[in-house]
């Protein structure tokens, strides 16, 4: 087991509505990070939660019915199996990119899935929504 | 007992875009016994697994992943439903020494 909980980085880009978060953070540090801002991304429903973790299993919370599973707006940088560090986008590493993630699925649709070669150690970039967006009807 | 909603923004993605399949089911459950009397350990064991099987035959068929324990690997099968196939051969691409394996492992499988 390796710690991460010190690796609490958080980088909010307002223009590209995006957040790097890296491995240690909890959902408490990343809405406290992206709040001023008036941006979220989707969580789960409680705060201690890792953002990684939560992330790699989906991601179903108070935000999913506006705004779909964590694990739909991710977008990643991640330690390999052997060590190797890779971004994965829609054109690199496409079948690693869906897998978390769908997010690259806007801009291509070449995304496939996968899940568990991603690890903590990895930092995520997520994409905050705006948290003022009018919320969608529930089905 | 809780259950959470799986609609709106979250069905509006394809059951075979990512790795999370149940896009059509209308809830995750979980179920939870606790007491704070060690004695009672049994009972509440007993309590959430009759809840579970009672509950079972209108599953969909499968479990967030989050939300299970160590059940074993059919039950992560279930939990990914077909997309599994698909994600075990990704697996085998990255990690085909299944150097990541303390998860609710899905076994790399070419």
């Amino acid at each position: 087991v390796i710690d991460l909980s010190r690796m609490k980085g958080i980088r909010v880009d307002v223009a590209a509505r995006t957040a790097r978060v890296e491995g240690g953070c909890t959902w408490a540090d990343l809405d406290h990070a992206t709040h001023p801002f008036g941006l979220a991304t989707p969580g789960g429903f409680i705060s201690s939660t890792g953002v990684g973790g939560l992330t790699l299993g989906g991601g179903i919370g108070y935000l999913s019915r506006t705004f779909g599973l964590t694990s739909d707006t991710l977008l990643v940088d991640m330690v390999l199996a052997d060590g190797s560090f890779v971004s994965a986008s829609a054109e690199e590493h496409a079948d690693l990119t869906g897998s978390m993630a769908r997010s690259c699925r806007r801009y291509t649709r070449r995304c496939t899935s996968t899940r568990s070669t991603a690890r903590p150690g990895a930092s995520a970039r997520t994409r905050p929504r705006s948290a003022s967006a009018t919320p969608a009807s529930p089905r | 007992m809780h259950i959470y909603p799986i609609n709106g923004a979250a069905r509006r993605v394809g059951k075979n875009e990512t790795a999370f399949s149940f896009r059509d089911a209308s809830f995750a459950e979980v179920i939870v016994g606790v007491d704070p009397d060690p004695a009672n350990q049994e009972r509440m064991i007993a309590w959430a697994k009759d809840y579970w099987m009672a509950l079972h035959p209108y599953s969909a068929g499968g479990a967030y992943v989050h939300m299970i324990m160590d059940e074993g690997e059919g039950t992560v099968k279930a939990a990914y439903s077909d997309n599994y196939t698909r994600l075990a051969r990704i697996k085998a691409t990255y990690d085909l020494s299944n150097l990541f394996h303390t998860n609710q492992n899905i076994k790399p499988s070419a």
